[in-house]
């Protein structure tokens, strides 16, 4: 495990602190155009369903990284991959410098590979905290999709790994990555707005409901032991096994999470007073009535930080989606894709050098790249993931116990409330423990 | 139990009660409910459980509650009725409420089989002694998965009871199990579990989980106060031979225990060759603070090799240490580049105001990534007299420095810098003048306004430094009225020689008073003033002068200026976002353009603007003979220009081009670029247009004529730009997760797309119970021939597997309205996906969303069938029928692709219901055969056996009775073993005849040209197999032939008969999709099965 000594790398730009998206050095090129594969990053990725696919199509088409792995417990969708990097990769294959890419459905046979320094993890959520520990325990770095972990514990498990083996860690929260979203940010910190004394967040709601789905034997192909992993048994349903594990909440807190996760993050950034001392918290929910789908899919959350400021967090039925942070002299409303604020010369404006710059990036993967190399951490570091992470279980929790609840982010836990703090913790089912 | 809604989803203050969606049944009590679930297994109704997983997270408020709500569990759990999933279940909210009152019971369920992973994962749950010790009895219980379960959950609980039984198992044999336990020793992390790890030893399998333990351990015993122990082990497990990951982390806990041992080690470190061992040395040093570890960490900084320098002086950087700066600054002169810039920018911390005439003369003469280091650093050099320092030291020295500094002060923002600026504005140095103006662009306080003016009116020579200044600083100005004012004062005063620059400053400014005061002077004695008028208007910042312009296009004095005026017209009208304005603007110059000269300055003029507009613009010179060869020089010019942006438009412009000019060379550069705009776009495609809302409401306006009856469309997404449409409290649609994207040179409309490798999927929400839906959507296959997709609303599928129109072949989007049951929109909101179903991924163009204007329910017969636009219409009422049945054929005949290609070409003529059974067996023999007039053969049982007698018989009732028949390609081949299909189809297939020629181009010509089906036919070309292997003497007449390449004889390929009372129409054409291509081919089909159908082949 680790690094073999031979491997040289060139440091370029990332070394001198100018923040470079990742490049490697035209004299390590080689004669196929890629670096020589001695010095490529090789990457494993875990999950390639619909989002890990794209993460693994890219370090496929990336001259700088070496593919090694694809593991899911689907058989075709891990064959698929391969089968696409293998193409990518015949001429190495055949000239026997490369001896091709493995498919896995057990994340073990991938994570205690010797010959992998970093693992992509786009699985579903109940998995996010397994597959990212035991990556970083064999020494790998984690780039891991959001949100963090399905549980508040399962975040610290992940945080603490983090820093106890001191990998690089980037959350798959890629607006950290996109210029309008650190400028909202910037303008909110820097006073450019006044006081801010109200940020509102809205996402997609998600599902309203899935069937009541009937038990069958799982289809050959798919490798539902390690598809259930922790969660707590139940038979195999077409239902439940792609996609839809979203609205379920055995494996996820639903949209007000996965979705949520993306514009808290932002909104946190602009307003770091939501994961400081103890914030007040109530919530209201939609939930399916029946079904497989248990989720909410409509929420109403109200936070209240020290200082006064307060958070409206929404799905997108109750608020115009996007991340708005108002104070009393303008406001910014941020989206994918768009920046809108007043007065409008506040989009013209650049910060002074005494302002606080927030951690530049242009590129989400090509951050992480970079950091592995100077081993600094990556724009989406554990801690912002874990507050943001965080954020949207307590606001979920809050709506499922349907009283005013209130969080201390020092102690990482709600205070004079046990039904609320059991929900910080579950379980893991034989053999899966954090 | 009746919860109230919410109110206003916005007030802060209310506290807001739950609100479940008020459904059709009465709400449940907790009784009720908890009725319910003894008897609950997967796959039935399970709306008790959703009832109770939020009442008793509400309910329990207090501690007697949640006991009470914990017993209720706690007996469905012990009832030996209750199902196998209820008692799960129950276990699962016993982690919510569940008591040590609980446990006993627990604790008995261990011993079942069944339910002893449930109950260990309560127990692990519920907080107290009773649970551990419930634990506990576990190891020696359990074997195997779940033996490694309790062992887990006794790590969780970090039980030091268990250490020694915990201890024991990390020895035993199996070493799944001694990795759980070495990873429960772990979180245990006293000094006994820290001994026993120690000597612990593990398959390379298992040993992250013995690694993490031991440093784990260390943490702990640290956190406890234990410090010698815990530096022992991290000593023992930095100096472990490998692997290097798990060493430095070792290496990390002991900086956080013991910053005293650490820090030999770490800086020790610091020179390996190892570069991980290295960066994360570095690292490191960020922990270990002070002035010692800087002394030290600079003295190793000279021995380092050169990419461990720049790694260490970016960190020595943050450490601010002040005393570090001397060497540092050695390194400002190092031979590596990287290392400069980084002790340069490093030097930005630690360097005091001294440092400015260095940086500044590095500045001017370094180049690269040291130039850029240099400039940083004076921008971010922190010593708190620096800004200072930089006025006094911009004021003076060489130009080439001091144009830096000034520079400087602009990063900077340095305040209260307008004084000095406005001097260095007046050196004598032209490049210092130039630095100073632009500072004073990002700095210069507003009340130095009518100052720079004056210094502009005052200027000798180039003057686009100070122009750029009064623009920058008039902007900040807080009335915007002021800008002009000042500028307008001082052009009347300015001696002439100033006129220009204050007049090209003041169209930049624009405004009405700066237009009036503009335009005075466009008559002016001076010509240089006219000049610089005239060519402000043209550059005008808005619209404003567009009519003067016009004017002056037609009338001013010199034709110079006329082209001047037309040019900027042009340039003001290429601005105008609006389309429509837009060549309104284009087409108010054609009147003014009477000369054959004037025209052609026109057309080239529309050269430099190119644009779907001008391209149409000089289109419509094509017509006038005066300046064809002008205009088709243009139409050539612009369609080049246009083809990234907008394909479409250019094959529309080649298409007229080809028509109206028969110029050889033009025709070939005409056809080039035809073809060109029609190929794929290449590699490179992504970045979609930003949403623009004027553009997407054109498009939804667009689709909203097109809606059918009775619908209007509430949401519109021109996917890619569009994320969702709709308003709170109204019909909403968003997309999901998925990536947008904008094919290279593909128009915004179709051309950009969401994609996803699975499914792309939106909601619509807002959707109101009384209405009905229908969606929309347009799809194209811009690049590929391969994709295929399905439709679905929720689970329920709207459209089968289809394959999408194919750019690459030059087929254009097509779109589609599918009704979506109400049942699904009535709950008020669904999902819509369109799922891959074939390569590479799925890609949709444009989705929306209608609504039935009417109330009530529509259903599937209210709604109108799908109609790909611009393809097949819908049938008419009293449409005969008509049956396409296939389903299999000899496997180089796509029937899946050609049916459908079939059925959409019948359906071109209205009066023709086509319906597709791919199930031919099926069909032959139904008795529903009756109800069509006509049945299309498109299949032949390629190595299957012939159907039975009866259905043979029942398919040849049908013909004789009068039903129509159309046969296709090698239906010819189909029941070898029927004697009496040859009296049916005329011809049948002779297996040893010559198959057929070649696939390739062949002609068909018609022999009979006063049948009803071929009359005004011209003959055809077509792709296709010509088949030579047609047998047999039944009487029939011949409509078309071609004839082979191969023996020169003419072969049928349309003959008519009839069998008893039916019509029959054979046709060997028609291999593949491609042989349906041709128009003539179509056609022929359409006619023939109209025929067929009793109908004259073509509608009156």
């Amino acid at each position: 495990m680790g690094h073999a000594p031979s491997r040289r790398r060139f440091l370029g730009a990332a070394a001198a602190g100018i923040a470079a998206p990742y490049f490697v050095h035209g004299s390590v090129l080689g004669a196929e155009g890629r670096a020589a594969p001695s010095d490529r990053l090789r990457t494993g990725h875990i999950g390639v369903g619909g989002q890990g696919s794209g993460h693994f199509g890219a370090c496929v088409g990336n001259p700088a990284l070496q593919v090694m792995a694809a593991c899911d417990p689907y058989e075709s969708k891990r064959e698929s991959n391969r089968s696409k990097a293998n193409a990518r990769y015949a001429e190495q294959i055949e000239k026997g410098t490369f001896k091709g890419c493995d498919a896995y459905a057990d994340f073990r046979d991938l994570v205690t590979r010797d010959d992998i320094d970093a693992v992509f993890i786009a699985s579903p959520e109940f998995w996010h905290a397994l597959h990212a520990i035991w990556a970083m325990r064999y020494g790998k770095d984690v780039y891991c999709e959001k949100a963090m972990t399905l549980t508040l514990y399962e975040s610290q498990a992940v945080r603490d790994t983090v820093r106890r083996h001191r990998r690089v860690y980037q959350l798959g929260t890629q607006q950290r990555s996109d210029r309008n979203f650190r400028f909202a940010a910037e303008l909110a910190l820097n006073g450019y707005l006044g006081k801010v004394h109200t940020v509102k967040v809205a996402v997609p709601g998600g599902s309203a409901g899935l069937p009541i789905a009937q038990p069958k034997p799982a289809p050959p192909g798919i490798d539902y032991e390690m598809w259930l992993g922790p969660a707590p048994w139940k038979p195999y349903t077409d239902t439940h096994c792609s996609f839809n594990w979203y609205f379920i909440y055995d494996y996820c807190i639903g949209w007000i999470g996965s979705w949520g996760v993306h514009h808290i993050d932002s909104a946190l950034w602009g307003a770091p007073a939501f994961h400081t001392g103890k914030v007040e918290i109530e919530g209201t929910a939609k939930f399916p009535e029946q079904g497989m789908g248990n989720c909410s899919y409509s929420w109403r959350v109200n936070l209240l930080a020290e200082n006064g400021q307060r958070m409206f967090f929404t799905d997108d039925g109750g608020q115009p989606h996007g991340v708005r942070f108002e104070g009393d002299q303008g406001w910014v409303h941020v989206v994918r894709g768009g920046i809108k604020a007043e007065p409008e010369s506040l989009l013209r404006l650049s910060l002074k050098p005494a302002d606080i710059h927030l951690y530049e990036s242009h590129s989400h993967h090509g951050n992480f790249f970079d950091c592995i190399r100077t081993r600094r951490d990556p724009v989406s570091d554990v801690d912002a993931g874990f507050r943001a992470t965080v954020t949207t279980i307590i606001a979920d929790i809050a709506t499922r116990v349907g009283r005013k609840v209130t969080f201390d982010w020092t102690a990482e836990r709600f205070v004079n409330d046990d039904v609320a703090n059991s929900y910080l913790r579950r379980p893991m089912r034989s053999p899966w423990t954090l | 139990m009746k919860l109230p809604r919410p109110s206003c989803p916005l007030c802060p203050f209310l506290l807001l009660l739950a609100a479940t969606l008020l459904a059709a049944e009465p709400p449940l009590t907790l009784d009720q409910a908890f009725a319910q679930v003894p008897s609950y297994d997967y796959g039935q109704p399970d709306r008790a459980l959703h009832f109770l997983e939020l009442e008793i997270a509400r309910a329990a408020t207090d501690a007697p509650k949640k006991a009470q709500l914990a017993e209720r569990f706690g007996a469905i759990l012990a009832d030996a009725k209750s199902t196998h999933a209820a008692k799960v279940w129950c276990c699962q909210q016993l982690l919510l409420v569940g008591t040590e009152a609980q446990v006993p019971m627990l604790a008995k369920l261990l011993d079942d089989e069944k339910l002893a992973e449930m109950a260990r994962f309560t127990l692990e749950g519920i907080p107290g002694e009773a649970s551990l010790a419930a634990l506990r009895t576990c190891l020696d219980k359990f074997k195997g998965t779940p033996l490694m379960g309790a062992v887990n959950s006794l790590g969780i609980r970090r039980d030091a009871k268990s250490v020694l039984a915990l201890a024991k198992l990390l020895v035993g044999p199996d070493p799944l199990v001694a990795a759980a336990a070495a990873e429960a020793l772990g979180k245990i992390g006293n000094a006994e579990a820290a001994a026993a790890l120690a000597k612990a030893e593990l398959p390379a399998k298992q040993t992250g989980a013995l690694h993490d333990a031991q440093l784990r351990c260390a943490q702990l015993l640290a956190a406890a106060g234990d410090a010698a122990n815990a530096e022992k082990l991290c000593e023992q497990v930095w100096a472990s031979k490998r692997p290097v990951a798990w060493r430095l982390a070792g290496l990390a806990g002991l900086v956080k225990v013991s910053k005293e041992k650490a820090t030999p080690l770490v800086l020790d470190a610091l020179g390996s060759d190892d570069e991980l061992i290295q960066a994360s040395a570095v690292q490191l040093t960020k922990e270990l603070p002070g002035e010692k570890v800087t002394a030290a960490l600079v003295q190793r900084l000279e021995k380092l090799d050169p990419k461990g320098q720049a790694l260490l002086l970016n960190v020595i950087a943050e450490r601010g240490d002040r005393s570090a700066a001397p060497a540092v600054a050695k390194l400002m002169d190092a031979k590596d580049d990287v290392v400069r810039s980084a002790a340069i920018r490093a030097m930005a911390s630690l360097g005091d105001s001294g440092l400015i005439p260095r940086l500044g003369a590095m500045a001017a003469n370094e180049k690269g990534i040291v130039q850029q280091a240099a400039r940083a650093a004076l921008a971010a050099l922190s010593a708190r007299d620096a800004d200072e320092r930089l006025l006094a030291a911009a004021a003076e020295g060489e130009p080439a420095v001091r144009s830096e500094l000034l520079r400087a002060i602009a990063a900077r923002r340095v305040p209260n810098a307008t004084p000095m600026l406005l001097k260095a504005a007046a050196d004598a140095d032209e490049s210092v003048r130039r630095a100073a103006f632009d500072a004073l662009g990002v700095v210069g306080a507003p009340e130095c306004y009518p100052k720079l003016v004056e210094l502009l009116v005052a200027a000798q020579g180039d003057t686009q430094a100070i122009e750029k200044a009064i623009l920058a600083v008039g902007a900040r100005l807080a009335n915007p009225a002021d800008r002009a004012t000042p500028l307008i004062a001082a052009l009347k005063a300015a001696p002439t020689a100033a006129k220009p620059s204050l007049l090209r400053v003041l169209g930049a400014t624009g405004g009405a008073d700066a237009l009036a005061a503009v335009r005075t002077h466009i008559m002016d004695a001076d010509a240089q003033v006219r000049d610089a008028a005239f060519r402000t208007l043209t550059a005008w910042p808005d619209a404003e002068p567009a009519d003067d312009l016009l004017k002056m296009a037609k009338d001013a004095e010199n034709q110079r200026y006329r082209v001047l005026a037309l040019r900027g017209y042009l340039r003001l009208a290429g601005e105008v976002k609006d389309e429509a304005a837009r060549l309104k603007m284009l087409e108010a110059i054609r009147p003014i353009a009477t000369t054959a000269e004037s025209k052609k300055f026109l057309l080239g003029m529309l050269g430099d603007a190119p644009d779907a507009g001008a391209l149409q613009v000089a289109t419509s010179f094509l017509d006038d003979a005066e300046v064809r060869s002008e205009a088709a020089a243009a139409v050539l010019r612009i369609g080049q220009a246009v083809l990234a942006s907008d394909r479409q438009a250019v094959v529309a412009a080649m298409k007229t081009l080809l028509e109206k000019c028969k110029d050889e060379a033009v025709v070939k550069q005409a056809e080039a670029l035809h073809a060109q705009a029609l190929k794929p776009p290449q590699a490179g495609g992504g970045s979609v247009p930003e949403y623009d809302k004027k553009r997407s409401d054109g498009m939804k306006a667009d689709v909203a004529a097109r809606a059918p009856k009775g619908y209007k469309v509430v949401c519109y997404l021109n996917c890619g730009p569009d994320a969702s449409d709709g308003e709170k409290g109204k019909p909403t649609l968003r997309v999901g997760e998925a990536n947008a994207y904008r094919w290279p040179g593909a128009d915004i409309r179709h051309g950009t797309c969401f994609f996803t490798s699975d499914d792309v999927n939106f909601e619509a929400t807002g959707l109101n119970p009384r209405k009905s839906y229908q969606l929309g959507f347009s799809w194209w296959d811009c690049d590929h021939d391969t994709r295929a997709q399905s439709v679905w609303a929720g689970n329920t599928k709207l459209l089968e597997k289809t394959k999408l129109p194919s750019g690459a072949k030059g087929e254009k989007a097509v779109e589609k309205v599918v009704p979506i049951p109400q049942a699904l929109t009535a709950k008020g909101s669904v999902r819509i996906s369109f799922r891959n179903e074939a390569q590479p991924n799925a890609v949709v163009s444009e989705v929306w969303l209608l609504e039935s204007e009417a109330d009530g329910p529509q259903g599937e017969a209210g709604a109108p069938a799908p109609a790909p636009v611009g393809g097949a219409s819908l049938p008419r009422e009293g449409a005969k029928k008509v049956l396409i049945i296939t389903g299999i054929d000899y496997p180089g005949h796509p029937w899946k692709q050609t049916a459908p290609i079939l059925a959409d070409i019948l359906r071109k003529d209205a009066r023709l219901a086509v319906d597709v059974n791919d199930n031919w067996k099926a069909a032959l023999a139904s008795p529903k055969l009756a109800d069509y007039s006509v049945v299309v053969l498109h299949m032949m049982n390629w190595e299957t056996p012939d159907p039975p007698a009866e259905t043979l018989a029942n398919f040849q009732k049908f013909v004789a009775d009068g039903g129509g028949l159309v046969l296709v390609h090698f239906a010819c081949g189909s029941f070898q073993k029927w004697p009496e299909f040859v009296k049916i189809a005329g011809r049948v297939w002779n297996p040893k005849m010559r198959g057929h020629d070649p696939h390739g181009k062949f002609a068909v010509e018609f022999t009979e040209v006063k049948h009803p089906i071929t009359e005004g036919l011209k003959p055809f070309e077509t792709l296709d197999e010509l088949y030579t292997c047609l047998d047999g003497e039944t009487p029939m007449t011949i409509l078309a032939k071609a004839t082979s390449k191969v023996d020169k004889k003419d072969y049928p390929m349309a003959f008519v008969l009839e069998y008893g009372k039916g019509k029959v129409f054979h046709s060997p054409l028609g291999h593949d999709a491609r042989a349906f291509a041709a128009e003539g081919v179509g056609e022929l089909f359409r006619r023939g099965t109209a025929w067929a159908a009793g109908l004259p082949p073509v509608a009156k």
